[in-house]
């Protein structure tokens, strides 16, 4: 139900009006109060033109009815969100990176304090812009409201096309299997569709970083995962397909022994922890020309990240 | 200098009379000027030359080991150009930078000409229902370096469409005197020159995908790399605003013209808001399309 005024938790005690801006593409705005946080009703894709002018006009109206003017807005850091364009006329901007935020909400709409000890988020998403930069989506997180700290992450790997890549899953594979050291074009007997792909322009485009930014994404990987058990691999209609075709193929596994799963293992850098997703694929063919059901495969990609990332 | 002020007026008088007649090239000029009129025949030239961009300087900076055969077949056809264009060379510069600070060869160069008189292209000129032209397809330029420097496998024989427009803009200029502004489209491809037309003139553009004339080939370069052609550099197009009434005339004659085969009207300046830049799509929706500020990076969560 929204205007959802959520109770600001223990602790808050905001001086002035704050607007916060919201994401891109599935766009709420916040409006906040001394004792609330008042979330909009679902905006939607701010690069449709109708949509941005509606959110525009939405904001107006709940400045109008809270009677609120905000002395601060604050933004996503992405560059390119549509959203920063907003709020036009207040002067003082600040910005919270994406999975903070995503750690910060869960937390506020649990009620915990702001003096609370700090905890460790799992934040896993399809596309969040880094700290300072990159793209984030595969994030455990240390910390609380004021700050974090990026403990581990899943391996990066290249967009190839970057949008053109979320849209069209066998991008993603085609990514990992060449992060893996494996060539997709000979991978026709397990994945045809590999034959009519321009898989050289893609590998250049990877090497060269053209236009193939690296993301930490988890959404990525479970649509490359998707793709590999050609669940919408050629291309999705809307964000998630292929992920949610992944998970309804592994819920339809009916088998009761244990599954097997994939490992993922760790590796350590100087920066901290990431999530090895190399050692997927050579098992995940290895597992297609042997005939393993793919039920059961999607259902031991799931079990294996959660306890890779636990 | 008098000869000016009378070559003006005769490019008015050949200006009105092009309008009536309908051409659009004066190939030869007779005049009678009687004694009292006191012309310097060799000034009376000189004006005539200077409806039209004139004089070009040009500063070479050059990392030392570059080939000097290399430098001369460049420099050969710099002069080449500029001799089509009836463009002078008149002055430059040149510098030598040590090994491994140039990358080979920069050329910076600064043009010369003169404005005709009434002639007054601006921005801020546009006016809502005023129609967006482009002189052809988008984005060859950005494509053939890619294909060019190596970068992709491309099969494809992408050219770039690098050109000297003056010869257009004449054309152009002769066809109506209601095009509001004009300017060509470089790196950041006919987006930034829309964003700037639409900033500097306080209105909205619309453009309308299913007009945007771009080449199969360049389209498919797009396609695989998820990126625009309208944000893809050109080297000899440009884009042009005109009174809605005189758009389809223009473009015709601009077809005429082997710099503006595939010209055509691709959008049309709104009330506004200031600086919005909007591409209607296939579909019939409305969508912003707005400038990256770096490196392209996917929005969607």
């Amino acid at each position: 139900m929204a205007p959802l005024a959520l109770p600001l938790p223990p602790g808050f005690a905001p001086r002035g009006a704050l607007l916060a801006l919201g994401g891109d593409l599935k766009n709420t705005f916040c409006l906040t109060n001394a004792q609330h946080a008042v979330i909009s009703q679902y905006q939607g894709n701010l690069q449709q033109l109708a949509v941005y002018e509606a959110a525009e006009q939405a904001q107006q109206h709940y400045r109008r009815l809270y009677g609120q003017t905000p002395v601060q807005v604050v933004s996503d850091g992405h560059p390119d969100y549509r959203s920063r364009r907003m709020g036009v006329g207040l002067s003082v901007r600040s910005q919270v990176q994406h999975h903070h935020a995503h750690l910060a909400s869960c937390l506020g709409e649990h009620g915990y304090p702001l003096d609370g000890a700090p905890v460790l988020g799992i934040c896993l998403d399809g596309t969040g812009y880094g700290d300072p930069e990159g793209l984030w989506g595969g994030e455990l997180l240390y910390g609380g409201y004021a700050e974090v700290r990026r403990l581990a992450w899943l391996q990066p790997c290249a967009l190839p096309g970057g949008e053109a890549a979320i849209r069209e899953p066998w991008r993603l594979l085609v990514a990992q299997l060449l992060q893996t050291g494996i060539n997709p074009a000979e991978t026709t007997d397990i994945w045809p569709l590999m034959a009519e792909k321009p898989l050289a322009i893609i590998r250049q485009m990877v090497e060269r970083g053209l236009n193939a930014p690296l993301s930490s994404s988890a959404g990525r990987l479970f649509d490359a995962m998707a793709a590999a058990l050609g669940c919408y691999a050629e291309g999705v209609s809307y964000e998630g397909q292929a992920a949610q075709a992944l998970e309804t193929l592994a819920h339809s596994w009916q088998g009761t022994d244990p599954v097997e799963m994939y490992a993922f293992p760790q590796i350590r850098t100087k920066q901290g922890w990431q999530l090895d997703c190399r050692c997927l694929w050579p098992e995940v063919m290895a597992d297609l020309r042997a005939g393993r059901a793919k039920a059961e495969m999607a259902l031991a990609f799931h079990l294996g990240l959660a306890r890779g990332g636990l | 200098m008098h000869e000016l002020s009378l070559c003006r007026s005769l490019i008015d008088l050949l200006q009105q009379q092009a309008a009536v007649s309908q051409f659009s090239r004066v190939k030869q000029l007779w005049l009678e000027a009687g004694p009292l009129v006191a012309v310097e025949p060799e000034a009376l030239k000189f004006a005539f030359t200077a409806a039209r961009p004139l004089y070009l300087s040009c500063a070479f900076i050059i990392e030392e080991g570059m080939a000097v055969s290399q430098l001369r077949r460049i420099v050969e056809a710099m002069r080449e150009a500029a001799r089509a264009a009836g463009v002078s060379i008149i002055t430059g510069d040149t510098k030598v930078v040590p090994r491994g600070k140039g990358d080979g060869l920069f050329i910076n160069t600064s043009g010369l000409g003169v404005i005709p008189q009434g002639l007054e292209l601006a921005a801020s000129r546009c006016e809502p229902g005023d129609r967006v032209v482009v002189s052809g397809t988008l984005g060859d330029h950005g494509a053939a370096v890619l294909q060019a420097r190596g970068e992709l496998a491309l099969a494809s024989n992408l050219t770039s469409d690098c050109r000297s427009l003056h010869g257009l803009v004449q054309h152009m200029l002769a066809q109506t005197t209601e095009i509001k502004a004009m300017r060509d489209a470089t790196r950041g491809g006919v987006a930034a020159i829309l964003h700037e037309f639409a900033a500097a003139s306080g209105r909205a553009i619309r453009v309308f995908e299913d007009s945007l004339p771009v080449k199969p080939e360049v389209r498919g370069v797009c396609e695989i790399l998820g990126l625009d052609a309208l944000h893809f550099a050109n080297e000899g197009k440009l884009v042009a605003v005109v009174a809605q009434e005189r758009a389809d005339a223009l473009v015709r004659a601009m077809r005429q013209h082997e710099a503006g085969r595939d010209a055509c009207i691709i959008g049309e300046i709104l009330e506004g808001p200031a600086g919005r830049v909007q591409l209607r799509t296939l579909m019939g929706s409305e969508r912003l399309l707005d400038l990256p500020e770096g490196e392209l990076l996917p929005r969607i969560c």
